[in-house]
């Protein structure tokens, strides 16, 4: 036999039962166009996500071939000379360098990585150059384990020798000077090549003819502004500008992270 | 309503949400069953019945909604049972599977027919067959000439009121009354209702989940609601519809024990009767009779817009394949016509109480459960063995009547279809593995 109180929690389940059910067919007409509308703003930013990826992913492969073509004209020039001791040195340091632009898939790679690339890079312009390449290098140790693009410091030291150095009579120097402002890493590539602005901001696609999209999509200091952009949105910038001792000057800012990150 | 095509009169323009989507399904089956049938279970297996009566229609709405989104996922297209049934099974099982489906459809319309004549004599004093004439034509009107969006807007109309006065009417009585004089009015007239170890009523807890299971899984409209929403909506809007479904039962049949707990009762008609007499607030009055006749007038709008759409997608259509959509809903207005025209015959005719005809039906219902199952999980054509078994359990129930109480036989026939089914299913597998492939 039920006892009294057993018999009022069956009454009190009876009569509670509906007011339960109704509140929830109530928080269901009332949220759930609310949820929906959030489930769709979660799909869109993932999708939005996914063809930043993509994009970015699209960038770092398109700046491979922007290097291949330069170090093979390189490469091209030292046969011409006939100086085929430096030659094989260069293609030995070429193949080194492409091993790991065919291994490098990251989105970041850390500072200490992107100098050995480089390096391997000058190596090569200095069999070119000889006695008359000056480069110095200075970076802070704490700065080795922050994360930077692929192939940012690469690419403004080509296009150092590209638009400047190559056309440079004497002497060629190069500093790239990486150093901490606040919470950001600031990268300065300067050279003392001829000032030749316009072709070389023509050649990296920084000019208003250049900002189509399919136009600039193959240029060195575009790439990186992109590539910047879509790692740190507005926190990363890139100036150029010309040296008042002659020369140009490239001055990237971005900000300064310790590990690897997911760019997404 | 005009409607542009047969599909849009179906499954509507857009597809629903999960709150319409349960409002859609608590209105198909918050029936006159519902409330009319529960407190019956109640008096008949004691609390643990009324208990029981809210729970199959819920657990089975749960278990519907797995077995639903496997059907959306195999086949997507398609706006009734009798689609996917098409591409499931052989001609012959499709046929045998229509007609058991219609059969099972006809039982749910008379059911809520003849709860809706009934009331109107209680209410009103009108005779049975003017009150059910009444009903079919309205029936008919806002259901089979509507569709599915004026079966929507009265559904949103319907549940509120339903809710109104599952949660207002027993408050009402519970404070008044005071729950102490009520337990010790039925300790006195009534001391088997407070029975706890009732094995009758755990008995038909069983049963009922069985024709719960029965009744949902073969049930057209509900196949319907399926194709009305999107896909990963379909398990949250059964289970919540499930859940919620099952509060209601409990509060109308916590009701019947108000009625019961001052004396005996001859019949269960006079007991609603008694009940309609207590309610003394017009307020009160009104609300019940309304979510009475919202209950019944929903559920058999919902069977007969589903029978309709049934015929004429999957009977109709392969005998007129060119039909235009046109000729398509004009034939669905017929049909309507002649869909309450047969039930307003029936109901005339037939005068069983509600708890006679479901045990009655099911027998149908309990032995449709497992083939249903399997021809779901089945890959490809499912074999006509399977619905053979259906049928042969239904004979099976059908003749135990003789000679066992019904619920027994519901047992039996759900009993000898499982025995036929997996017979079946070993051999074909003891086949495959062993002959076949030798």
């Amino acid at each position: 036999m039920i006892s009294f109180e057993g018999f009022t929690l069956l009454i009190l389940l009876f009569i509670l039962a509906p007011i339960i059910g109704a509140i929830a067919l109530l928080f269901l007409f009332i949220f759930e166009k609310r949820i929906d509308l959030l489930e769709n703003k979660n799909v869109k930013i993932e999708l939005e996500k996914e063809l930043q990826q993509a994009l970015y992913n699209q960038l770092n492969q398109q700046i491979q071939p922007h290097f291949l073509f330069n170090t093979l004209n390189v490469i091209l020039s030292l046969a011409r000379l006939n100086r085929t001791k430096e030659l094989v040195r260069a293609l030995e340091v070429l193949s080194q360098f492409l091993k790991f632009k065919y291994k490098s898939t990251e989105p970041l790679i850390s500072l200490a990585r992107e100098i050995q690339y480089t390096e391997q890079y000058l190596e090569i312009q200095k069999l070119r150059f000889g006695h008359r390449l000056h480069i110095t290098l200075e970076c802070a140790d704490d700065l080795l384990t922050a994360s930077i693009p692929p192939f940012v410091l690469q690419t403004l030291v080509e296009n150092a020798f590209k638009h400047g150095l190559e056309r440079k009579m004497g002497d060629a120097v190069l500093q790239i000077h990486i150093s901490r402002q606040a919470d950001d890493v600031l990268l300065v590539v300067a050279d003392n090549g001829s000032v030749d602005l316009a072709a070389f901001e023509h050649e990296n696609g920084t000019d208003s003819e250049a900002e189509q999209p399919h136009e600039k999509s193959g240029h060195g200091l575009d790439n990186i502004r992109r590539r910047l952009h879509l790692c740190f949105g507005d926190h990363a910038q890139l100036q150029l500008e010309s040296s008042s001792e002659g020369g140009t000057r490239v001055i990237v800012q971005w900000p300064c992270i310790f590990e690897h990150v997911d760019v997404r | 309503m005009t409607y542009l095509s047969f599909r849009e009169y179906v499954l509507g323009a857009a597809k629903i949400g999960i709150g319409l989507g349960a409002v859609s399904i608590l209105a198909r089956w918050v029936t006159g069953n519902t409330i009319f049938g529960s407190p019956e279970a109640l008096v008949k297996y004691g609390i643990f019945g009324g208990i029981g009566f809210a729970l199959m229609g819920a657990v089975a709405l749960c278990f519907f909604g797995l077995l639903g989104r496997r059907v959306r996922r195999e086949f997507s297209e398609g706006m009734t049972i009798g689609d996917y049934l098409q591409g499931k099974l052989h001609p012959f099982g499709y046929w045998l599977m229509i007609i058991l489906l219609l059969l099972t459809t006809i039982e749910a319309m008379f059911v809520q027919g003849m709860a809706g004549g009934v009331l109107l004599n209680i209410l009103f004093g009108l005779p049975i067959p003017l009150g059910l004439l009444c009903f079919f034509v309205f029936s008919v009107l806002f259901a089979g000439i509507g569709g599915i969006r004026s079966i929507h807007r009265f559904a949103i109309v319907q549940i509120v009121i339903t809710f109104a006065a599952a949660i207002l009417i027993p408050v009402y009585f519970f404070i008044g009354k005071g729950v102490e004089h009520v337990y010790n009015g039925l300790r006195l007239y009534h001391p088997y209702l407070l029975v706890a170890s009732n094995k009758e009523g755990l008995l038909f807890i069983v049963t009922g989940l069985l024709i719960g299971f029965g009744q949902v899984f073969s049930d057209q409209a509900s196949w319907q609601r399926l194709y009305m929403m999107e896909e990963k909506k379909i398990v949250p809007t059964f289970l919540l519809s499930g859940l919620i479904f099952a509060t209601v039962p409990l509060a109308f049949s916590s009701l019947i024990i108000i009625v019961i707990f001052t004396g005996g009762f001859d019949d269960i008609y006079s007991l609603m009767f008694d009940l309609v007499r207590k309610i003394d607030s017009m307020f009160l009055l009104v609300l019940f009779v309304l979510c009475s006749f919202g209950a019944i007038m929903s559920a058999f709008g919902a069977g007969l817009h589903s029978m309709i759409s049934l015929m004429v997608n999957n009977v109709y259509q392969l005998f007129r394949p060119r039909a235009t959509e046109r000729q398509k809903i004009r034939t669905g207005y017929m049909l309507a016509i002649m869909i309450g025209a047969v039930s307003f015959g029936l109901t005339s005719y037939f005068k069983p109480t509600l708890l006679d005809l479901l045990f009655f039906f099911g027998i149908i219902y309990a032995s449709l459960i497992l083939p249903l199952i399997v021809i779901v999980w089945s890959r490809g054509k499912a074999s006509n063995f399977i619905l053979i078994s259906a049928v042969v359990g239904q004979a099976a129930g059908y003749v135990s009547r003789a000679f066992v109480d019904p619920m027994k036989a519901i047992w039996i026939a759900s009993f000898a279809t499982a025995f036929f089914l997996v017979g079946y299913l070993s051999i074909t597998w003891l086949w495959r593995r062993y002959f076949r492939t030798a």
